[in-house]
């Protein structure tokens, strides 16, 4: 039975995870930068909705105030920032530099208006919980899991059905080829940062109630996006976000082995080895081999 | 007085290691933000040999030397394997696990850090010294660099950084020249982590962390990456404007704050309007092919076949 809470807590954790790496992983596909400002849009955010929620605003209110902050954010390193180094084809290394400082701008701004303490959006540390079958099951973890799966639905059903989310794929796919059909690429872009931002908003709408927040959060829990969108592959968002609940299950069953204080340790270095190993993701490396045997069994 | 001559010795070390990192993402074109790392490795490995085995300070810093050296081919392994922007995120991988190592260890002193390490030189002239150490130091290594890249492998280098395919197909040898600088980057760092540990007595994994990687970033592209003096220039006025907040009276952590929201607004600054930096490509031997913007994430999205959501 220890085993099984382990599997629903670490399952329920994923849910702000799924949309953080949803959200870095969209943008990564579409407008092929590496957004390291997603942990400066992270922490203006839950700020924006601490402010909201210290002037008396309600739960709607709180996440309206969050998703104004996150889209005007965002909104901004798209216009300003991504717009004018896209113009002059800038390399990989002048965004990451312009989205890591950007990040780092957020925070010290915030350390200067917040200080360095931590906090959190729902003063209340413990969620009325039921016995599910053995498994204690809290209200805040079916509120994550039911918003992460509503949605990741929604994205999916948007890029599906919708010309301006096909817009968008096809940007992803081929920007030159895009333009000429007559598709904006420079609007796919935007969009995509306003879709990534109220994904992140969401996600640290649901981990700001469970876990509390300083100015420097940002860059540090960037990482395990970063690190599901490599395992899930560059370019494949549902597999980032299938990585993301993974790596919350690694997590949560690892430290049934090692001590705690050596899981960022776990986390990092396994994101090193899986660049290194499978620089395209663990699809991508699982179909390669399906070829090579298929390749070697027609031999 | 000894504020002052702080000052100046962590500038003149600050040279040495934004110019040797310059060796390695400027000229060699490797994106790797794990230099401070190896800063680190140097302070570390030479503060603990020094400290818990009472080795003399000269023999543990030239052994601290080797020791960063032999810890940066880690890297130079990843950089045969992965180059552009997944070198970026594997070495950004690397520095955080080996900061929770070091955070984690009781040989390092944990989070607190390493202390009571002893001084290189002793006595009244001790700043002075150090001082003279540290910026004869840096002037050696601008000037080897000078010369490195004027030389044959020099041009070597920046064949391979333009065009790495063209390059081994020519039959030159890429393995080589990348782990050469690695290593010889590395080296450097390790040097100034070495001598920056057994001048202030004291070292923790904050000296060592993202935000030096941010700063070393900062004054390579503040002040030209790719060229001699650039990252000398950054270096200096990186390390020197910041000061002049401590002529304001405020509490350390606003201070703090103001430093970096000073520091962050100057990168994008240049970033936007001068990104060859102070000193311009035009001291350059020869010009920068400009990498295409939608680089490695793009061929990534191309080869995976993950066209489709």
């Amino acid at each position: 039975m220890q085993y099984a809470q382990i599997a629903w807590s670490s399952f329920a954790d994923a849910g702000h995870q799924v949309l953080l790496a949803v959200a870095f992983a969209f943008t990564l596909k579409v407008t092929k930068v590496w957004n390291f400002s997603q942990g400066g849009l992270l922490v203006a955010s839950f700020y924006a909705m601490l402010v909201a929620k210290e002037a008396g605003l309600s739960t709607a209110g709180i996440v309206a105030a969050g998703l104004v902050c996150g889209l005007a954010f965002n909104a901004v390193v798209e216009l300003v920032g991504f717009r004018a180094l896209r113009r002059r084809a800038s390399s990989g290394m002048t965004y990451f530099i312009f989205s890591l400082v950007v990040a780092q701008l957020v925070a010290y701004v915030l350390t200067l208006w917040f200080g360095t303490g931590g906090q959190r959006l729902d003063d209340k540390l413990i969620s009325p919980s039921a016995e599910v079958l053995g498994v204690v099951v809290t209200r805040r973890e079916v509120t994550a899991v039911v918003v992460a799966v509503v949605l990741l639905t929604a994205l999916a059903a948007y890029l599906r059905h919708t010309k301006a989310g096909r817009a968008q794929l096809a940007v992803a796919n081929n920007a030159w080829l895009a333009e000429l059909y007559g598709l904006s690429a420079q609007a796919a872009y935007l969009r995509t940062m306003l879709i990534a931002a109220v994904l992140v908003t969401s996600g640290v709408f649901l981990m700001g109630s469970t876990i509390s927040v300083t100015p420097d959060t940002g860059s540090a829990l960037i990482l395990l996006p970063v690190a599901a969108t490599v395992v899930g592959g560059v370019g494949n968002i549902w597999g980032a976000a299938g990585a993301a609940v993974g790596l919350s299950l690694l997590n949560g069953f690892s430290a049934l082995i090692f001590p705690s204080i050596w899981q960022g340790f776990i986390l990092y270095i396994f994101l090193f080895l899986l660049i290194l190993l499978v620089p395209h993701g663990v699809p991508a490396a699982v179909r390669q081999a399906r070829l090579s045997l298929a390749g070697g069994a027609a031999r | 007085m000894n504020y002052v001559l702080s000052v100046a010795i962590v500038t003149g070390l600050y040279v040495s290691l934004s110019v040797s990192f310059n060796v390695v993402f400027g000229y060699g074109g490797l994106l790797s933000i794990a230099h401070p790392v190896f800063f680190g490795v140097g302070a570390y490995a030479s503060g603990i040999l020094a400290v818990r085995t009472g080795m003399p300070v000269v023999v543990a810093i030239v052994v601290a030397v080797g020791v960063a050296a032999v810890s940066s081919l880690a890297l130079s392994l990843a950089s045969l394997r992965i180059s552009g922007d997944y070198l970026l995120i594997a070495s950004l991988g690397l520095m955080l696990a080996v900061i929770e190592v070091v955070d984690n260890l009781e040989v390092t002193g944990g989070a607190g850090g390493l202390t009571a390490i002893p001084p290189l030189v002793s006595g009244p002239g001790r700043a002075l010294t150090m001082l003279a150490i540290v910026w004869s130091l840096a002037l050696l290594v601008v000037l080897v660099t000078r010369a490195a890249v004027r030389s044959d492998y020099g041009r070597a280098i920046a064949a391979m950084r333009d065009d790495e395919g063209a390059f081994v197909g020519l039959g030159r040898d890429a393995r080589a020249i990348k782990t050469v600088l690695f290593s010889v980057g590395s080296s450097i760092a390790g040097l100034c982590g070495a001598l920056y540990g057994h001048y202030f007595q004291y070292f923790s994994s904050e000296q060592m962390g993202l935000r030096t990687a941010v700063l070393l970033l900062t004054m390579v592209v503040v002040g030209g990456a790719g060229t001699v003096w650039g990252p000398v220039v950054g270096a200096v006025a990186l390390q020197v404007i910041p000061q002049l907040l401590t002529f304001i009276r405020l509490q350390p952590a606003v201070a703090s704050a103001l430093e970096g929201i000073a520091m962050s607004v100057i990168v994008l600054a240049f970033l936007f309007l001068r990104p060859a930096g102070i000193v311009s490509a035009r001291s350059r031997r020869r010009p920068r092919r400009s990498r295409p913007a939608l680089g490695e994430a793009q061929k990534a999205t191309a080869a995976s076949g993950e066209g489709a959501a």
